[in-house]
């Protein structure tokens, strides 16, 4: 192998010297094209320019984003739909520091994805050349793995290693930093064996499974906690069996919507800080709680020593890692959760009474969408939107009160379809994960659902959306401020309103025409309808600009640091 | 409960950094630190932590640890010899959990 003279880094610009025939940078395509890849998210510079150099002719589709935050961002959405990593990337230094936020929101909800870093020569790293930031150590605390490659004929090995680790297991990112003289070097590396081996779960021990159907015989209000590791794990059909098989009746986190069939009659909806009475309630009175792939996270739990505090706690999980990690379970069972589930038979179950109540409340407490006034209702407008969409319909939210109500009004056939930055929570998730999503699914309905707020973060995407004739369609609710963080000043800091008023937001219509996306405003009730039907019919990209009433609020809430049961509601 | 750790960790690039950075992070400071010499690309650290708030469970950060792709097994003295004398503890205390 021949490394090439180093690039000179001051000018960003590549070297004179002769291109050799075949380059490390030649054995990245060639992998990524061997691996299956398709599309790949990413914005050039300097250190990653060799690979700009080697995608001319290749068979990989490169999806030019206008910030490296939305090609994380692009390739996590398209990753979810999937389960196969996505692929980003970016150059050096800023390029690399601007991807970190979209890494950070794929390892938060376990979404495996392949990130590609140019670097600074070998012998420049570690002397603050221009461009060098230490992404490696940078991104260490949010990512499953990472490496940096130093032989350029490695390179198909660790690329192929980096997918397999980002998708087996648990998944998550896993970041490969590429120096650029090894990018350079000449390389004719054997490429990697087309398919990958994967090792399945482990399975849970029957002496646990034992375990946990005595203990589900003997409840008398038992109650299925539904996480985002069940559909990770594959095992939403067998939620969904268990559920038809037991009648326990189930709520599901934020990332956990869509797994329990949404017209199944005991699944009582989402739990936690914005979820509905029946659902907390039935945690809060639970005696048995069936978690399946959750993780007890803050915003599900409450108060966590208040939550199902009467209840003995069977934990499923694929990492065994979040077992006991916030709350002690009875019986854990480790591996592969539909497996359990499937071993699960514990017979007839006598909590007739226990699901007619939980039944009743649901009844009782079901949202209304009866609204005075004639302004637009974002709640009833969301679930119309998703009906309408029916089973087509995926959802890639922002975050937001607009993002509390899609969990809360809209439908989700399966979990695939909700697409939200749940973890992180991280503004400016929505534009780029529907263009992902879109591109991945382009007959699907792909909706964004973003706010006033969250759309500016990502706003220069509509640039991708218009290049590329994205097939997305964009909700903007308008409500002229920071609506969540309006909310809690509100009831939480004695209405001290600080820096939330987004009065002067430009007129978002005229902003998408400006970027050749055809736009339309919503100002009242009436246009509801046909504003729905025109978005759902348009092959996009398309946006709707409707103006909400900023004193609109998500409702129930359950306060900081108070328990689940004692929520606020309207 | 346990406050030693041996950890059993790839010779490569950023592998410490990872197992100490997670250390730090999920709540606990080193006490003592040790790494011996690598041998077929492993070798071996012994550590020991203290939970910074004195609650932390170090059983779950030794399953925390066990999911870095650089870790081959990780071994607890003390619940070792504790299973000697009394009930089988958690397997994966004994060696690393099952990779995630
Ligand atoms: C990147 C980022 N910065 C700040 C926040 C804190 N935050 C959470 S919700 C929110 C307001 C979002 O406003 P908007 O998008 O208009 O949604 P709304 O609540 O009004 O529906 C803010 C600032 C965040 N989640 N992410
Ligand atoms: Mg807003």
């Amino acid at each position: 192998m021949t490394a090439l003279p180093a690039t000179d880094p001051h000018t960003d610009t590549p070297s004179a010297a002769a291109q050799p025939k075949q380059t490390g940078a030649h054995a990245v395509v060639r992998t990524l094209e061997a691996l299956g890849v398709e599309r790949v998210f990413g914005y050039p510079g300097g250190a990653i320019m060799p690979v700009y150099d080697a995608l001319t002719g290749s068979s990989l589709k490169h999806i030019l984003v206008r910030h490296e935050q939305a090609a994380a961002f692009a390739a996590d959405a398209q990753a979810r739909l999937t389960g196969k990593a996505g692929v980003c990337m970016a150059t050096s230094g800023p390029g690399a520091t601007n991807l970190l936020t979209g890494i950070a929101n794929a390892y938060m909800d376990s979404v495996p994805m392949v990130i590609l870093t140019g670097q600074v020569p070998s012998g420049l790293m570690g002397t603050d050349a221009f461009q060098e930031v230490d992404v490696f150590g940078m991104s260490m605390p949010v990512v499953k793995h990472s490496i940096i490659i130093r032989d350029a004929e490695r390179i198909p090995e660790l690329i192929a290693e980096a997918f397999d680790i980002a998708e087996s297991g648990r998944p998550g990112p896993v970041l490969i930093d590429m120096p650029k003289d090894i990018l350079q070097a000449e390389a004719y590396p054997t490429l990697p064996p087309v398919s990958r081996p994967t090792a399945g779960p482990s399975r849970a021990d029957q002496a646990d499974v034992d375990a946990a159907t005595a203990l589900l015989s003997q409840s008398k209000r038992p109650v299925l906690y539904i996480g985002g590791g069940v559909a990770l794990g594959g095992a939403v059909d067998a939620v969904r069996a268990f559920m038809d098989r037991t009648g326990i009746p189930a709520v599901a986190t934020l990332k956990g919507l869509g797994c329990p069939h949404p017209d199944a009659p005991d699944y009582l909806g989402m739990l936690g800080m914005h979820g509905g009475r029946a659902a907390n309630v039935a945690v809060d009175e639970c005696d048995l709680l069936i978690c399946c792939g959750a993780r007890f996270d803050d915003r599900a739990t409450g108060r966590l020593d208040s939550f199902a505090q009467g209840a003995r706690i069977i934990h499923m999980d694929l990492d065994s890692a979040e077992i006991g990690k916030l709350r002690a379970a009875d019986v854990a069972m480790a591996g592969d959760i539909a497996d359990a589930l499937d071993r699960m038979d514990p017979g007839y179950l006598d909590i007739t009474e226990w699901r007619e109540e939980c039944r009743d409340r649901k009844a009782r407490h079901e949202f209304r969408y009866d609204a005075p006034g004639n302004g637009v209702y974002a709640p009833a407008m969301l679930k119309q939107l998703s009906e309408a969409a029916g089973d087509d319909f995926v959802a890639a939210c922002d975050v937001g009160q607009h993002q509390m109500w899609v969990a809360q009004h809209c439908r989700f056939a399966r979990p695939e379809a909700h697409l939200t930055s749940a973890g992180l929570g991280a503004m400016g998730y929505g534009l780029p994960a529907g263009i992902g999503a879109a591109m991945e699914r382009p007959d699907s309905k792909v909706v964004t659902i973003t706010g006033d707020g969250s759309i500016m973060m990502n706003i220069q995407e509509l640039a991708t959306a218009r290049r590329y004739g994205v097939p997305i369609r964009i909700l903007l609710l308008d409500n002229a401020s920071l609506g969540l963080v309006r909310q809690w000043q509100e009831y939480f800091f004695d209405q001290n309103f600080s820096e939330i008023d987004l009065y002067d937001n430009p007129d978002f219509a005229e902003v998408a025409h400006a970027f050749g996306i055809e736009a339309f405003t919503v100002h009242s009730r009436e246009e509801v309808p046909g504003a729905i039907e025109r978005l759902l019919n348009s092959r996009g990209p398309i946006l709707a600009h409707v103006l909400i009433d900023p004193r609109e609020n998500v409702w129930p809430l359950v306060p900081p640091g108070a328990s689940n049961a004692d929520m606020m509601e309207d | 409960m346990f406050d030693t750790l041996c950890v059993e960790l790839a010779e490569t690039e950023g592998a410490l950094m990872r197992l100490i950075g997670l250390v730090e992070r999920r709540g606990f400071t080193i006490a003592t630190f040790e790494k011996s010499e690598a041998r077929d690309g492993f070798a071996t650290v012994t550590m020991r932590l203290t939970a910074r708030d004195g609650v932390r469970n170090p059983d779950i950060l030794s399953r925390q640890i066990g999911r870095l792709v650089d870790v081959r097994a990780i071994f607890t003295p003390e619940i070792a010899a504790a299973s000697q004398a009394a009930h089988a503890p958690h397997q994966w205390s004994q060696a690393c959990p099952p990779r995630i």
